[in-house]
């Protein structure tokens, strides 16, 4: 399978008053389509901006990422935007709906920006909200919905423009253990589907779904082994 | 292209949706603007009414009144033989050129005695009567008409009489009054009736008046112009000037183009007296009133305009998840640029058109309690709005730069 990411020795250094802060360091490895990869790791490990590095909101200071093929490290801000927008699909633990938008007009953001048109905009929002099966909250508001409604909905904005990678951080940090369960096989079916997904979590549930389960600690990679490979 | 329409229109959506899901805050932060614009047009409108109704009772006559000094030869004319009268002071080509003039509704030359006034008496079928010093107005037919001179009872003298040099008068009703004569009365000019001027018979034709009350010709003798230039009349007339009667508005053109017409080649000499503007006087009317309100329509203004900035600064601090998630899923820094500008802007321009609604509302309220015509200058209905709009794009910048300048990763966590 092609690889969707590739990082090879990428380190990230922040400047801090205290001096230079190591965040990532040496890090590599390679996420194919149709991969369910789980980062898990304590908080500061650098987690978090491993994922911003993946997602290319943050740009790191050593090595290179490769996504789809693509060396984004002298990309310009408008070309990393626009890989953004046409690859990446974000999904939140705090699920970052817009309040004044209903379910149907927060999923189709992503088609806007990739400036589809607008007729088929709604079309395909609506199937990827049923595809997430909530065909029966389209017009909802976000403040009406439960959390894991919510997520849905975020799940399916993050995939209604087909992206190659989807980054999910901590999904169901905010969601009881049965909700979590739903996210999880929804993120198991999506990545059978063909889509590359990274999960960052602290929940060892939800990294047992995952493929591959990788451990960050103090900005370094190991790979701990297969959660659910097995099971295919 | 259509690309970038499609995009517009997808930000203006956005901002609209933005503004519409927040009603209450958008609503009371447009009051802001609507207020200042409202101060703004509602001072335009009813100053403009007011000085509208100041020009409206302004002296329609004065305003159409021209008068020309200097035209007149410096030398003496020398006396045609056949006549026995000087030629005439006042170049009758030149009046004639005046009067075809665009706005110019009668022009013609005038002339009144100066230093002592001559005796002026009558003679007729009844008693004649006492002397008394009165002024004497020589006037040609088309200075008779820039005169606006109506007779009480008679008749005006006309071209013949002048071409013919009939020795014939007028009399102003007050003139005529102190003769002995009354006004009223139709039978006073029975054709019989002789006026002595400076001890020359003239015959009476009419008692005249005329509605400018500044005029003199209610208290003069009117004679055709041709007796200015008979020695033998024993008046003494001086410089003749002339008069021109003009459409409505049309006075300060005329003023300028007559002095050409008269003197193509010195017009430079002559002096036009003409109307105080009424546009100027309107201008002052509203100068005057306006400044003081339009101070406090700017203060609202800028009131206004801190409203909105606040409130989008206000909006961006608390949007700032959605405007991570926004970067984050594709929106370029300008897009959220243009998208928070264009929120600010559009309440800007929601204010501007609900206080310019308000403001002509309140202008033709105001005006219709006091008997007046609400003048409303029509750019004023597209100028309320329009500022509203530009108000609320300046006070959007400093919070929508902010927005832009966002990193989704904080703006995210």
């Amino acid at each position: 399978m092609t690889a969707v990411l590739a990082l090879d020795g990428v380190g990230r250094v922040y400047d801090s008053p205290a001096g230079p802060v190591t965040a990532l360091d040496g890090v590599s490895f390679e996420v194919a389509a149709g991969d369910l990869v789980a980062i898990i790791g304590p908080s500061g490990s650098g987690k978090s901006t491993l994922l911003n590095t993946l997602g290319l909101l943050d740009r790191p200071t050593a090595g290179r990422y490769l996504l789809n093929g693509e060396d984004t490290a002298g990309l310009p801000e408008a070309a990393r935007t626009r890989l953004r927008a046409q690859h990446i699909g974000f999904v939140f633990q705090a699920f970052h709906l817009v309040g004044h938008k209903t379910a149907v007009a927060n999923v189709t953001l992503p088609l806007m920006y990739n400036r589809r048109p607008r007729r088929e905009r709604r079309e395909q929002a609506e199937q990827a909200l049923i595809r997430v099966g909530l065909e029966h909250r389209l017009r909802a508001l976000p403040h009406t919905m439960s959390g894991g409604e919510k997520q849905r909905v975020a799940i399916a904005r993050a995939t209604v423009h087909e992206p190659l990678l989807l980054l999910c951080d901590e999904p169901t940090g905010n969601l009881d253990t049965d909700t979590s369960a739903t996210v999880m096989e929804l993120l198991g079916d999506l990545a059978r589907g063909g889509l590359a997904v990274v999960v960052v979590t602290h929940d060892l549930a939800v990294a047992e779904a995952a493929d591959r389960v990788l451990r960050v600690r103090d900005g370094r990679l190991t790979e701990v082994g297969a959660g659910r490979a097995g099971n295919d | 292209m259509t690309d970038r329409l499609g995009t517009l229109r997808d930000v203006v959506a956005e901002s609209l949706e933005a503004i519409g899901g927040r009603r209450v805050r958008s609503a009371l932060t447009l009051l802001g603007v609507a207020f200042g614009i409202l101060a703004l047009v509602a001072t335009v409108g009813l100053t403009s009414s007011a000085a509208a109704q100041v020009s409206a009772r302004f002296d329609a006559l004065k305003a159409t009144s021209v008068t020309i000094d200097g035209a007149a030869a410096e030398e003496e004319q020398p006396i045609d033989a056949a006549t026995g009268l000087r030629g005439p002071a006042i170049d009758p080509d030149g009046v004639r050129r005046t009067a075809r003039l665009n706005g110019v509704a009668s022009a013609g030359v005038m002339a009144i005695t100066k230093d002592t006034l001559p005796q002026v008496s009558r003679v007729g079928s009844q008693v004649p009567s006492a002397a008394v010093e009165t002024p004497v107005l020589a006037a040609d037919v088309g200075a008779v008409a820039a005169l606006r001179l109506r007779p009480l009872a008679g008749r005006l003298f006309d071209q013949v009489h002048q071409d013919r040099r009939y020795r014939v008068a007028l009399l102003g009703d007050v003139a005529a009054r102190n003769l002995g004569i009354d006004p009223a009365d139709p039978s006073s000019v029975d054709g019989r009736t002789t006026v002595y001027i400076a001890g020359r018979p003239y015959l009476l034709l009419g008692i005249v008046t005329t509605p400018d009350f500044e005029s003199q010709a209610p208290l003069a003798a009117v004679v055709p112009e041709w007796v200015t230039r008979d020695p033998a009349a024993a008046l003494t007339f001086a410089d003749p000037r002339v008069i021109v009667k003009t459409r409505p508005g049309a006075a300060q053109q005329v003023g300028v183009e007559a002095k050409v017409a008269l003197d193509p080649a010195r017009p430079g000499r002559l002096i036009a007296q003409v109307p105080p503007d009424p546009r100027q006087l309107r201008a002052k009317v509203e100068t005057d009133t306006r400044t003081l309100f339009l101070v406090m329509a700017a203060v609202s203004l800028l009131i206004g305009a801190i409203g909105i900035g606040n409130t989008t600064l206000v909006a961006v601090l608390e949007r700032r998840q959605e405007i991570g998630l926004r970067r984050a899923i594709g929106a370029s820094r300008r897009s959220i640029l243009v998208q928070f500008l264009l929120e600010s802007g559009m309440l800007g321009l929601l204010g501007g058109v609900v206080g310019t609604i308000a403001a002509l509302d309140l202008t033709i309220g105001i005006a219709l309690s006091k008997d007046w015509t609400a003048a409303i200058p029509p750019w004023l209905i597209g100028v309320g709005p329009l500022l509203g709009l530009v108000v609320g794009l300046v006070a959007g910048i400093y919070p929508s730069a902010k927005a832009a300048r966002m990193e989704p990763v904080t703006a995210l966590a």
